[in-house]
């Protein structure tokens, strides 16, 4: 089966010339349908320029992205906007929820750009906040929430359009460790469920959660293994062995 | 067209989370079409006021020769005036006919520039002419035999001879090379407005304006005859037969000059007041519409940078809406109801008040102007302030849609 992303040497490159920066110099990879992915670097290691490029959100400067069969490099800038509509949710590190809207507003925004009815957006965003454990909070806003309780009406404004994949980028950089569980524990399930999971992180911890670990350097791939066989548990017992 | 209420739902709710903002933004636009419609309104009144008042007496009407087919005008005798008067009977008031002089006038006060009418006894009665206070108007019989009597007013009394006693009194009146001794008849009232502009005339240093009415066969002893007029004023009944009354009086007197024409006398075209004060009225009106109107330009700067600075603000959400898939279309979209709604509510608001105004201004009648609401002013306002808030959302909408999602994202 065709994979879901396929990147074909990819490169960033900002200021061409004298003081060029690559911020991406030759990145192949390929993640299929249903994996959970964790992409992980230092800060400067070109991962969140890789996110933009898997996000939709930039064009590389050379390469191919082909995302579900389809080559997204060479588009315009109101098809890119069509194509993160309908094929990526984003989990944002700073949450990125609209101050004056409502968790059901928050939710139902991407559902209104692809020209959702009212009736229909409002029952899907309402399943989708019902799913986080966010039922009893429909009515309120941004800033009446908690860290962990917006982070979660992020995630279901990313899932709400059921896309093929969800993209998050440092997720839980700006939560405490409960509310660091309980939204690694909602990925997760989503993974169980058959969604595609990507997450970036500088965090080890994160992205030993994951199935996969792409390791991002320089721009470059300077590993990408498998976590497999590794369960929660056992990657605890890891953690310690390591410490 | 689903769509398209979604953004006027977006517009609504941040118009409502920014209430005070908004309202203050649309201040510029209330005061500018408030203003607009106001003006516009009490010009329409005082148009109308002008335009009556002009269109009152118009039952005088003026027959004069008819320049095109004769050569020398002063064709309308004295027996033409007598005739139209005897022929006409009853369905006219009077008939007058009169010839200026420029004469001087010699009192023991001094010697004086005069303006001499020379004219019919029906003359008391022409159009604007103020009433007798004094003495009688000359008569037939002076016409007749030529009688060296004359009428003055109020005004030319006081300057002759410092009072306005002097019915029966005589003074010295000289034109062209002819001097005889008049005596004065009749006394006419000179009005209160009279008095204002001859002060005024007085003041920018113009001489005194005396003015003599003579019967005038007078003309003669001064050795320059009126051989006849060019015109002839009649005054009918009422203003309903005045066009009667002129269309046969020029038939009467064609009919007795057929020697000199098919059509010697023609009715003078009445100068069209009512037109041309409206004409003026309007102008006016448009000129000072045109500088509130700049106030609603104004309004729309004013609407331009909030927008620009709500752009500024909320660069984060629009980073939020493209990210989750808005298009450049839906941002600009967005915005650009956003102005136009508060200038469109700014628009609705100013309409009421500026409606107010005029009701207020009509009730009140203040400096006794009757304003009426003028349709076409409140339509062009309100398509205008929608118009405003398009044109200068423009800038800033476009400024939003095109920022890009991840510089947009970032900025915290």
């Amino acid at each position: 089966m065709e994979p879901l992303i396929k990147v074909e040497d990819i490169r960033k490159i900002y200021n061409p010339g004298e003081n060029e920066v690559r911020a991406l110099d030759g990145i192949s990879l390929e993640i299929r349908r249903g994996e959970f992915a964790a992409i992980i670097g230092h800060s400067g290691s070109g991962k969140s320029t890789l996110m933009n490029m898997l996000g939709c959100l930039d064009t590389p400067t050379s390469g191919h992205y082909y995302l579900d069969g389809k080559d997204v490099s060479r588009l315009s800038d109101n098809e890119l906007s069509d194509i993160r509509n309908q094929k990526i949710g984003f989990i944002f590190q700073g949450f990125n929820l609209i101050p004056n809207l409502d968790a059901v507003g928050n939710v139902e925004l991407p559902l209104i750009y692809r020209g959702m009815g009212r009736q229909m957006r409002r029952r899907i965003a309402v399943q989708a906040l019902d799913r986080v454990g966010l039922g009893k909070r429909l009515r309120h806003k941004p800033g009446e929430l908690s860290g962990g309780q917006q982070q979660r009406v992020a995630v279901a404004r990313a899932i709400a359009a059921q896309p093929p994949v969800i993209l998050a980028d440092e997720p839980t950089g700006n939560l405490d460790s409960r509310s660091t569980a309980d939204i690694m524990n909602i990925l997760k399930e989503l993974h169980r469920g058959g969604r595609t999971v990507i997450v970036i992180t500088h965090d080890d911890d994160i992205a030993r959660q994951a199935d996969r670990v792409i390791r991002i350097m320089d721009g470059h791939v300077e590993a990408d293994y498998l976590n497999e066989g590794l369960s929660d548990t056992q990657n605890m017992k890891k953690k310690r062995e390591d410490s | 067209m689903g769509q398209f209420l979604e953004y006027i739902k977006m517009a609504l709710d941040n118009i409502r989370s920014n209430k005070g903002r908004s309202f203050l933004t649309m201040l510029g636009i209330i005061i500018g079409i408030s203003s607009v419609v106001t003006i516009v309104s009490i010009g329409n009144g005082l148009k109308s006021d002008v335009v009556d008042a002009a269109n009152e007496q118009t039952n005088t009407v003026t027959v004069q020769a008819n320049a095109e087919e004769v050569t020398d005008t002063q064709i309308i005798t004295g027996d033409d005036i007598a005739y139209l008067e005897t022929a006409m009977g009853d369905s006219i008031e009077s008939v007058t006919a009169s010839s200026m002089y420029v004469g001087k006038c010699t009192t023991r006060k001094g010697t004086y520039d005069a303006y001499v009418t020379m004219t019919t006894p029906d003359y008391e009665h022409a159009q604007y002419a103020s009433p007798l206070v004094k003495g009688s108007y000359f008569t037939d019989t002076d016409l007749a035999s030529g009688n060296a009597v004359c009428v003055i007013d109020e005004l030319t009394a006081l300057y002759l001879f410092g009072n306005t006693n002097v019915v029966g009194m005589s003074f010295e009146l000289a034109i062209d090379s002819g001097i005889e001794e008049v005596m004065i008849v009749g006394i006419r009232e000179t009005s209160d407005d009279m008095m204002e502009v001859e002060q005024t005339y007085q003041a920018m240093g113009l001489g005194e304006t005396i003015s003599i009415e003579a019967p005038y066969t007078l003309a003669d002893s001064f050795g320059v005859p009126i051989e006849g007029f060019s015109s002839v004023s009649i005054t009918a009944r009422d203003a309903e037969s005045s066009g009667r009354v002129a269309s046969s009086a020029v038939k009467l007197l064609n009919s007795r000059h057929q020697d000199l024409g098919d059509n010697p006398f023609m009715q003078q075209k009445p100068m069209n007041l009512s037109d041309m004060l409206g004409a003026v009225m309007d102008g006016v009106t448009a000129f000072v519409a045109l500088v509130a109107a700049i106030s609603l330009v104004v309004g729309g700067i004013g609407v331009m940078n909030i927008m620009l600075v709500s752009v500024t603000e909320r660069t984060r959400e629009i980073g939020i809406r493209k990210a989750l898939g808005a298009r450049t279309g839906s941002i600009i979209a967005q915005f650009l109801c956003e102005s136009a709604i508060i200038s469109g509510m700014g628009g609705v608001i100013g309409i009421l008040l500026g409606g107010g105004l005029t009701a207020l201004i009509s009730v009140l009648e203040i400096g006794g102007i009757h304003a009426s609401l003028s349709l076409p002013a409140v339509i062009i306002a309100t398509l205008f302030s929608c118009g405003v808030g398009i044109v200068f959302g423009i800038y800033p909408a476009r400024k939003a849609a095109r920022l890009s999602p991840i510089e947009a994202l970032r900025r915290m």
